[in-house]
């Protein structure tokens, strides 16, 4: 090829120019071109200068192209049979056959890793035959896509023949659409299914990938409910069109004509509202049975809505505007408009599953009732203490190219920005921070000049397309480098996108590996950026506790492979054996020998913690933790307040005096250091739950229920949650029957492994309160869990009693929250019985209060050695 | 044929899947329809692409089973599948004439000359065209239609929905880029 793509751009200006001129013009136009127009003369004087400028390229390509019969049997198209061997899949079974590609079932043959993978198998063949770096790149960008929404890229490449394959996760799950049609699944409950959509195409947009063939097919959802997109950005790889600008489309318009946007069925270069666009085709579709314009489907369920209410129809319709710049600019955008018609969902799906499926069910979705906390962004937050100061410091332009510049300045000044909207930050203003630009002061100098403890400095480096930004906190005492990120890369035109991205870890890196740091400084955190990496993995899967077998596991699994990255790293030594921990509690009932392996080597990680790190504040919260199991109440609560002034505020600290309040009974004080949590963590399931427990403690029943009602909105069903609200519903004598009913449902935790009979017949019960009280009775009987909130919420005092009386036993000395219990008693009476009193002697509370002088809310002293409680 | 009939049936009452169903059959079908022709007895060994396209396309339309507001999408599939079908074919050519394909020459390299376009150009067409398709995907997409697909300037223009003008304006700004390009 003679012409780089610049210059075949500008030729094509030239002669836009050029054809406007009468040919004699086009002498002097020529000799007046520019000197950087220079190489191009010769290309424009032969196309141009000919007595015939449009005869001299007549004939050229006007013959149509032919090709010759090559003998093989079949035309040339390979057929392909199960056993082959492509690259280093070996395939099992054709998976199916689509317009650009054959999908296989195929193993990885070389053992390079062990898994099923979906293999593409493109049927054309205009891949390049050398796997051009392009090509291997891009399939890298598309590697990234690490999000449960998205089905993974693993492995692309090209065989010993030339033909290409694309190695996917392989997905089980069925089509959106058909998915909800079979559960008859109503709006709320489409739309909620929905949002996980909008998640995970926010992800991959934020990340500058389109996925340019959004339709039904290409998002399935599992059996358990949970949405998987595929092909993300495959579209692009398979037309072999990887030369071109990640956010521009050249052509292959007619892939899914039904869902693609009209300026990508135009040809026209397309942006993330291409997808968006098809989304709302998609959207239109699920709700209502058929695409825009067709004729709406005659209603055979309930399920689906002919016609859509007025603001529902704004809604998809604003995701349908022809113009792209009159639809939702981003996915982010769209998910919020929709936010209102997808929270009323209830769960049908799960109805269904359950009343065909044996009776499988928890005791544990009850034991899980067992943990407190608080929260609430309802009412405003205290304003929290700056627990850090950081100045972010110009990034420094080494890209060579003056003209980036603006781009380091720009990323530094909206990293700061964001980095302001953190509450327990104080930021650096702008002026002050950029007063250092181009000036070689030592870090330690400037920090001590701006008055912060941290300071971020970025770098910006890449070539005329790409660009790579890393940045690093330095502290400023010594000068010395904290955190090192990733480098995030991107196109140049989405560098700043990935801004959000950079924000978020900078505010992980400060809350929680400076904490490392703190113990790097005495002995051994990790600089390892992977472990690191899975440690942060762990500690969102904890914030969004779904109290779910398979989530304990994988987070065992994460702080397995952090030790084994690094093993001197104290905090991931301490999360695993929490998580080993929580894991042999889920398990504990009908695997009690496998629960003492995980509970022995919890032993030996903290043992490990302790040898590693004796002085942490890791060592605290373990220390907190075990004193509150010994209801040793003074020495814990004492150890919880030296751990929460150790550092920063967060999470982890916070949560042992948060723990240690709510089992002596001081709640209204545990919300208050709960809603400081919230504020950190505005998302974190596990705050939120906590919140509620503590609100329904409080008997603040309301507000329990508002912040349920936002929970919802956050990551939908949510057992626990789901289980406190049913006993809310169950102490109001007029809750409607189905609703009850649903939230039993919901409430039933989703990957449980144990059984109970009885829980099952409670569900059949309801709404009959003394069947219920009967079944619950009979269950306790047999020796099952009964959580003492069922019979408090259906007002009988003394099966209450009966049930809090094993639990406590049970669970005493095990589990540091079986003391919260007794506060979650709060419809029957129960705290004003003698049984409460006795029980609050009997666990050393009494004695607690009297010598600290610190009374719950509900009790109060009475005489020299006498309480009372209500 | 029998599926493709089924799917049109279905797409014609509005079903969506089938709709798109029928785009995944119609790949295969078309390129096997390509294919077939050029074992049509050694009389027919041009692939007379567009004659193809028509062929299939009135299959599909008789009895107006596509809608016409698929007939704009169907040709520009149509040309792609096309320039899928001959690239490929063209590789597979030049590979044999180095000597690497293991597949016989059936046709002997006095039929080869014959042929309007050789492998040569058809894939220095193709490379110079995904460098085009960078740089303007409309000029693009009438090189593919015109020179892959075989359509006349009237049906660019409806395909296009512009006027015959200026496809014939774009198709010259088109050769004489590519001829830049591949030169």
């Amino acid at each position: 090829m003679s012409l780089s793509i610049t210059e075949m751009a500008r030729l094509g200006e030239l002669l836009d120019e050029a054809m406007t001129l009468a040919p004699e013009q086009r002498f002097v136009w020529l000799d007046a071109l520019s000197e950087k127009d220079r190489p191009l003369v010769k290309a424009l004087r032969e196309s141009l200068l000919s007595d015939d400028p449009a005869g001299a390229i007549a004939g050229a390509l006007d013959r149509m192209p032919g090709i010759e019969a090559t003998g093989a049997p079949d035309g040339g198209r390979i057929e392909r049979h199960a056993g082959e061997r492509l690259g280093a899949y070996e395939l099992l079974r054709p998976l199916g056959a689509g317009g650009m590609a054959e999908v296989w079932l195929a193993n990885r043959a070389d053992g390079a890793f062990e898994r099923q993978v979906a293999l593409k198998i493109p049927h054309l063949r205009n891949v390049p035959t050398q796997m051009t770096d392009r090509f291997a790149r891009e399939c890298r960008i598309l590697a990234t896509l690490e999000t449960p929404n998205i089905a993974r890229l693993y492995d692309a490449g090209v065989d010993a023949t030339g033909a290409p394959y694309i190695a996917m996760e392989y997905v089980q799950g069925e089509p959106l659409v058909t998915w909800c049609d079979s559960r008859a699944l109503d709006t709320p409950a489409r739309i909620q299914l929905f949002m996980q959509v909008l998640d995970a195409v926010s992800y991959a947009h934020r990340r500058q990938i389109l996925h340019r063939d959004l339709k039904p097919s290409n998002i399935l959802v599992t059996e358990q409910g949970e949405v998987r997109l595929l092909d993300f950005g495959v579209a692009r790889l398979l037309r072999g069109d990887t030369s071109g600008p990640a956010m521009t489309q050249a052509w292959g318009n007619a892939l899914t004509p039904a869902y693609a946007s009209p300026e990508l069925l135009r040809g026209e270069p397309v942006d993330l509202r291409s997808d968006i666009f098809s989304l709302g085709v998609v959207l239109h579709e699920l709700l209502t049975g058929v695409r825009p314009g067709q004729q709406p489907a005659s209603p055979t369920d309930g399920s689906k809505i002919p016609v859509m209410p007025g603001a529902l129809r704004d809604t998809v319709a604003k995701a349908l505007a022809p113009d792209p710049a009159d639809r939702f600019a981003d996915a982010a955008s769209f998910a919020e408009a929709l936010t209102p018609f997808g929270i009323a969902a209830t769960s049908r799906m799960r109805l269904r599953r359950f009343w065909t499926r044996p009776r499988l069910v928890a005791a544990l979705a009850v034991l899980a009732l067992v943990v407190a906390g608080s929260v609430a962004l309802l009412r405003p937050h205290p304003a929290p203490a700056i627990v850090q100061t950081i100045a972010v410091l110009p990034f420094t332009n080494l890209t060579g190219d003056p003209e980036q510049d603006i781009v380091a300045d720009g990323l530094a000044e909206e990293l700061a920005n964001q980095l302001a909207a953190i509450p327990e930050l104080r930021v650096t203003g702008r002026a002050s921070s950029f007063s250092f630009k181009g000036r070689n002061e030592d870090l330690r100098v400037i920090a001590k000049k701006l008055g912060v403890a941290n300071l971020l400095e970025g770098s910006l480096r890449g070539d005329g397309e790409r660009l790579r930004v890393t940045v690093q906190l330095i502290d400023g005492s010594d000068g010395t480098r904290r955190w090192s990120s990733r480098p995030y890369e991107n196109e140049q035109s989405g560098i700043l996108a990935a801004q959000d991205e950079i924000a978020q870890d900078v505010a992980r890196a400060l809350s929680v590996t400076l904490d490392v740091g703190e113990l790097n400084s005495s002995r051994g955190g990790t600089m390892n950026l992977e472990a690191a990496r899975r440690y942060w993995e762990w500690r969102e899967l904890t914030l969004d506790e779904r109290w779910e077998l398979e989530n304990q596991r994988r987070k065992v699994r994460l702080m397995r492979d952090a030790v084994r990255l690094d093993p001197r790293f104290v905090l991931a030594w301490d999360s695993l054996a929490q998580s080993l921990e929580t894991e042999a509690r889920f398990i504990g009932d009908v695997q009690p020998e496998q629960a003492g392996e995980l509970r022995a080597e919890a032993e030996q990680a903290w043992r490990r913690v302790a040898e590693l790190a004796p002085d942490s504040w890791v060592v605290l919260c373990k220390r907190s933790d075990d004193l509150l199991r010994a209801e040793k109440w003074a020495e814990s609560e004492a150890v919880a307040r030296q751990l929460l002034e150790s550092g920063p505020f967060n999470f982890e600290r916070s949560q042992p005096l948060i723990n240690v309040l709510f089992a002596t009974g001081r709640i209204n004080e545990t919300i208050e250091l709960q809603s400081r949590v919230l504020a950190l963590e505005p998302r974190a399931m596990f705050v939120s739950r906590d919140l509620q427990f503590d609100l329904y403690a409080a008997g603040r029943f309301e507000e329990a229920e508002a912040e349920y009602q936002r929970s919802l909105t956050l990551h939908g069903n949510h057992a626990n949650v789901d289980a406190l609200a049913l006993t809310r519903a169950l102490a109001r004598p007029d809750s409607d029957p189905q609703a009850l009913r649903d939230l039993f449902q919901r409430s039933l935790p989703v990957s449980s492994q144990l059984l109970s009979d009885s829980w099952s017949d409670l569900g059949a019960a309801i709404p009959n309160r003394r069947e219920m009280l009967r079944i619950l009775r009979k269950g306790l009987e047999a020796g099952e869990v009964v959580h003492p909130t069922l019979p408090d919420a259906l007002g009988d005092r003394d099966l209450a009693f009966s049930t809090l009386q094993p639990l406590l036993t049970r669970m005493r000395g095990e589990n540091s929250g079986v003391w919260y219990v007794p506060w979650l008693l709060v419809h029957s009476g129960a705290r004003a019985d003698p049984r409460f009193k006795e029980l609050m002697r009997e666990g050393g509370l009494a004695d607690f209060w009297r010598q600290s002088g610190k009374w719950p809310d509900f009790c109060g002293p009475v005489g020299k050695d006498d309480f009372e409680c209500h | 044929m029998g599926e493709i009939t089924r799917l049109l049936r279905s797409a014609a009452t509005g079903d969506a899947s089938a709709r798109d169903a029928l785009f995944a059959v119609a790949y295969p079908g078309l390129e096997k329809l390509a294919r077939a022709r050029l074992r049509d007895g050694g009389r027919n060994t041009l692939l007379d692409t567009r004659g193809l396209v028509h062929e299939s396309y009135l299959r599909y339309v008789r009895g107006g089973e596509l809608r016409a507001d698929d007939r704009r999408a169907f040709f520009a599939f149509a040309s792609q599948v096309m320039r899928s079908v001959i690239v490929t074919s063209a590789r597979e050519r030049a590979a044999e004439k180095r000597g690497s394909g293991q597949k016989p020459l059936t046709l002997t390299t006095q039929v080869a000359k014959q042929l309007p376009a050789g492998e040569d150009e058809i894939l220095r067409v193709h490379d110079a065209l995904e460098s085009l398709e960078q740089v303007d995907a409309r000029l693009a997409q009438v090189v593919q239609m015109r020179y892959f697909g075989g359509y006349s300037e009237r049906e660019i223009a409806e395909t296009l929905e512009v006027t015959e003008r200026t496809v014939q304006r774009l198709w010259l700004k088109a050769r004489l880029m590519l001829r830049a390009a591949m030169e």
